[in-house]
């Protein structure tokens, strides 16, 4: 198949155990299905990764998808899915990173990479163009993210390749560590663990090509549209390209919903005069980063020009990991928030699921669960930023409490035992983001049912987070109807941004009401392969029913689909929100609500025969159906 | 008479001056009430940002919280504020 435009038509594949190295075609009815990016991701993993493989064994795969607009000219799309099964939830693990890897990956002509097998010894592998080594990593072993990637730029003598790593976190296998890309994380699900078990410290890539177009007419009125859209955006230029991310966490207060203390102090621990938006641009902005081709710029660059965390620049830190090092810890103090960022980045480590975890062992000793000889010495208090920091550390490297606080909250708590079960904030395994679902029932709803556990970003309520009335407005409180909505914000999320793939954010600010239609004409003028909107959001649909069947496959069902005790048994402590649960009542109603949008069975949460076959996959509902006999 | 207490960021806190403002107003007063009296004292500035000068609505990216509901989901702009009512300005938002 020869695809016009758009793909480059093919996959790479290298096993490391072996050290085969082969291309193949990229399959055209895979394309048209799967769009790109975590959609073609998800299908190989459902297809080549059995049911209860050892994520961290070598017949995990970790597979980096891009989509058929990375590497055009339009902005804001150059982005890649990095996909395996999680060592962290056991689930579908997924998480998008952004930067300049992605498009140089698409350059060197591929629309994705899969890593097989496991190496013998430390390996990194070097792709440039058509021709692809696996070399010797021994030499880079144990070194932080940011100069592992000069390392390797110098040592294959090519300071244009962009380089994917991991740090100390991902080798010594952290169950939530990431893989690093510059400054840009596949942050969440633990894939640089995955990277780590396979002994692959990095991916270096450099490429020539360039991503054809079929219809560059077309292309080109898309591309008005965009910029026009862009351009209309009441907050996007004005003000997120000068505050970043950060700026939700004013928003966040405001509607009570800033998760604090392990979520035990939301509306009651909320500084937003030292750690919100206006803070960290007022007194630690020095300037912007952005991905590759992007006009908004959005990554603010902060610098801590004195006091104990003195020179401490990072690239964000973002709203997730205000959250995470700030509010979840009861820390007040924006450098060590900026301090704990660089360090995640360095040793590469999910900033959410670090800060989450920390937070619980903070409580935990608050609550004399752990005591201080558990905990090496540390007086690990809320509030104490210095004992935060050095639990950073102890995480990365697994030293003393370390090593149990890597597995993440709901593996330490099964092992602590003793009741601990009820501070671990997270769902299917995944650490909680944060915004207070109790306060936004849809998002709530979302971290309960996403494939990919407690995650905030598969289906993004905008119209309870950001008020948008699109599809239509919905008052955040209310119960009824929000099984429909988050079907609707999971299945167009997906198709437009992890799959074309396209930039959450621009969609949120600056496209939403025309998403669908929008990456339907780009997808068809670079490709050629006319889209409807409608079948733009059936992709979306497609990929969440996969994922699914894979999480079933693995032994999820409805049971899981639910939220921690906190959640449902103790109220908004204070600030306007005060008193809002969502108690199992109110779960098993969306619940109810969501799998019958879903075409899903209500006992079981498991997607219907009738559903995947209308949706094309046969194939998954005939081996649904083998699992389901005795 | 009841004293309330308005909350803004960014640019709208610029205008008004803090982040957390007291208000005392007439027992009864709406949301509009209440947004004339700001336009009163802040003037154009302030009320440039919050309304549409081509529908003398409110800017249809903005939103007003009374105790943290959406005015949309409470009276819209005739909204009784009540002794001890926070009333919270939002622009719009996103990322996160």
């Amino acid at each position: 198949m020869v695809f016009n435009g758009g793909y480059m038509g093919q996959i790479l594949r290298v096993d490391l155990t072996t050290k085969k190295i082969s291309k193949e075609e990229l399959d055209e009815k895979s394309a048209q299905m799967f769009i790109g990016g975590a959609g073609v991701g998800i299908e190989f993993l459902y297809n080549e990764v059995k049911p209860k493989v050892d994520p961290l064994g070598p017949e995990n795969k970790l597979i980096f998808s891009v989509g058929p607009l990375v590497g055009s000219m339009a902005p804001c799309c150059h982005r890649m899915a990095v996909v395996a099964k999680s060592p962290l939830t056991n689930t579908v693990g997924m998480a998008l990173s952004g930067g300049d890897f992605p498009a140089e990956l698409k350059f060197a002509g591929y629309d994705a990479l899969i890593v097989e097998g496991e190496a013998k010894n430390q390996v990194y592998i070097w792709i440039h163009d058509g021709e692809i080594e696996i070399r010797d990593a021994t030499g880079f072993w144990g070194v932080q993210t940011l100069d592992t990637q000069l390392f390797i730029k110098d040592a294959i003598n090519e300071p244009r390749a962009k380089v994917a790593c991991i740090g100390p976190a991902g080798e010594k296998m952290v169950r939530y560590a990431c893989i690093i890309n510059e400054r840009r994380a596949a942050g969440r699900m633990g894939l640089g663990a995955v990277m780590g078990s396979k002994k692959l410290k990095a991916i270096a890539v450099r490429g020539t090509n360039k991503v054809k177009c079929t219809d560059e007419t077309k292309f080109k009125e898309a591309l008005r549209e965009l910029y026009d859209a862009m351009k209309e955006s009441p907050v996007l230029y004005p003000a997120f390209s000068k505050l970043g991310t950060a700026m939700v966490v004013e928003r966040a207060i405001e509607l009570g919903i800033f998760a604090a203390k392990n979520w035990s102090a939301t509306g009651v621990f909320a500084p937003v005069e030292s750690i919100g938006g206006e803070a960290q641009e007022k007194y630690y902005t020095i300037g912007r980063g952005a991905c590759y081709q992007c006009p908004v710029r959005c990554g603010q660059r902060r610098y801590v020009k004195s006091g104990p965390y003195a020179g401490f620049i990072t690239e964000g830190p973002e709203f997730e990991t205000t959250y995470s090092f700030g509010s979840m810890t009861c820390n007040n103090y924006l450098p060590a928030i900026i301090a704990a960022d660089r360090l995640c980045d360095e040793y590469g480590l999910d900033t959410i699921s670090t800060g989450v975890v920390i937070a619980f062992a903070m409580e935990l000793y608050e609550q004399g669960i752990l005591s201080r000889e558990e905990l090496d010495g540390l007086d690990l208090r809320f509030g104490d930023h210095e004992a935060m920091i050095e639990m950073v550390r102890r995480i990365a490297y697994r030293e003393g409490i370390g090593d149990l606080l890597a597995e993440g909250t709901k593996r330490a708590a099964e092992i602590i035992g003793k009741g601990s079960e009820r501070y671990a904030m997270h769902i299917k395994g995944l650490e909680l983001p944060g915004y207070d679902v109790r306060g936004a029932k849809a998002h709530g709803l979302s971290y309960a049912t996403a494939y990919t556990g407690g995650d905030h970003g598969r289906g993004y309520a905008i119209q309870e987070i950001f008020d948008t009335p699109v599809p239509y407005s919905v008052d955040r409180l209310a119960i009824e109807g929000k099984g429909k909505l988050c079907k609707w914000n999971q299945d167009v999320r997906t198709s437009v941004c992890d799959c074309m793939p396209f930039c959450a954010f621009v969609f949120d600010m600056a496209i939403a009401e025309i998403a669908l239609e929008l990456l339907s004409k780009f997808y068809g003028s670079l490709t050629g392969f006319n889209i409807t909107p409608e079948e733009v959001e059936k992709a979306g649909e497609r990929v969440n029913n996969i994922a699914r069947a894979f999480n079933v496959r693995e032994g999820f069902s409805r049971v899981d689909d639910t939220f921690p005790k906190r959640i449902m048994e103790e109220p908004i402590p204070g600030g306007p929100l005060k008193g809002q649960i969502i108690n199992t009542g109110q779960l098993n109603k969306m619940l109810d609500e969501y799998y019958e949008v879903r075409g899903w069975d209500k006992r079981t949460g498991a997607p219907s025969r009738k559903k995947l076959e209308e949706l094309g996959l046969k194939h998954v509902a005939d081996e649904l159906a083998r699992l389901r006999k005795p | 008479m009841i004293t309330v207490r308005v909350r803004s960021m960014f640019d709208i806190k610029e205008v008004i001056g803090a982040r957390d403002l007291s208000l005392v107003l007439d027992e009864g007063t709406t949301v509009r009430g209440l947004l004339y009296r700001l336009f009163e004292r802040y003037g154009v500035k302030l009320r440039e940002k919050i309304m549409d000068s081509n529908t003398g609505n409110m800017h249809s990216h903005f939103t007003i919280l009374v105790d943290g509901r959406n005015i949309n989901y409470l009276n819209g702009m005739k909204t009784k504020l009540l002794d001890g009512s926070v009333i919270s300005f939002l622009p719009s938002a996103g990322g996160g």
